[in-house]
């Protein structure tokens, strides 16, 4: 009951009624995104995708525009990140890192027509956006990132990087 | 890991932490511990060790966790307080018991990593 009081609380609920009433009167009815939608060209990374995926789609973009942006809101950061990984393992690449927060608006309506309000919830989540250039940019932010020095030094940087086809599994009948 | 305990189940993995550097102005972020402290402990290095800067570390799932603690910092500090991000890949090495033979083996994983330095800006918003 106390945790279901600080969420009104939090919720900027003025009237005394709801204020008594607890969240398991109200059900979620809408959930809105304040963000843009991405590009087609962005790789957007979810939390239950598959990496090989993004990985082989952004090899695509690097191919096509020497150039891919990889991005990933919440728990799919952390896939976001390791696709960058996986590509500057075999590249290197001048990268550049953006973090910011996204905010979600959840509305919350009363269930069984009881005389309560509705009620508006905002949540901050951060999120991350990696460009990944084969040229070195002209403009170099507060998140750019070199590409790191490996062990040999007589390793090419390669023009036009050539990449292995990406075969998938053959589905089971 | 799964696959290894299914092959071979006698096999026992200890999973050593990684090498790292330790600063007075480093922080490594846990999902074990409460972030309200770890936000308490950042804050406390800016502000009152008068510190030019803070480097905030986090692997695998904690990185949301770092990223949100830098955004918070610097709303917190009103215009006072810039980010900047880099990411690494870590090699973690674990050590293999074979309980039934007494051998030990080692494997090398490999994880993300992101590191924030949260530092001081020139311009004052009034």
């Amino acid at each position: 009951l106390l945790y279901n009081k600080i969420i009104l609380r939090l919720c900027h609920v003025t009237d005394e009624q709801s204020m008594n009433t607890g969240m398991e009167n109200y059900e979620k009815k809408e959930v809105i995104k304040n963000f843009k939608v991405a590009d087609k060209d962005v790789v957007k990374c979810s939390q239950h995708g598959k990496l090989h995926g993004f990985v082989h789609f952004s090899k695509k973009q690097l191919n096509e525009k020497r150039s891919v942006t990889i991005s990933g809101i919440g728990g799919a950061v952390n896939k976001a990140v390791s696709t960058a990984e996986l590509l500057k393992k075999d590249l290197d690449l001048h990268q550049t890192n953006t973090i910011y927060f996204v905010t979600i608006t959840e509305i919350w309506t009363p269930k069984n027509n009881q005389n309560l309000q509705n009620i508006e919830v905002d949540r901050k989540v951060p999120a991350i956006s990696i460009k990944l250039d084969i040229e070195e940019p002209t403009e170099k932010g507060a998140g750019y990132q070199p590409p790191e020095l490996t062990s040999s030094p007589d390793k090419p940087i390669s023009r036009q990087p050539k990449f292995k086809k990406f075969n998938p599994k053959p589905k089971r009948k | 890991m799964a696959s290894i305990s299914a092959k071979s189940p006698e096999l026992r993995m200890k999973k050593n932490a990684p090498a790292h550097s330790r600063g007075i102005n480093e922080l490594y972020v846990d999902n074990t511990q409460p972030f309200n402290q770890q936000l308490e402990r950042a804050w406390r290095i800016l502000d009152e060790g008068k510190l030019d800067h803070v480097l905030v570390h986090g692997i695998g799932p904690a990185m949301q966790r770092v990223i949100n603690l830098a955004l918070q910092i610097k709303l917190r500090g009103n215009g006072m307080f810039d980010v900047s991000a880099t990411t690494h890949t870590v090699h973690l090495h674990d050590d293999l018991n074979d309980t039934d033979t007494g051998l030990v083996t080692s494997q090398t994983r490999r994880n993300s990593s992101i590191s924030i330095k949260i530092f001081r800006t020139l311009n004052v918003v009034s």
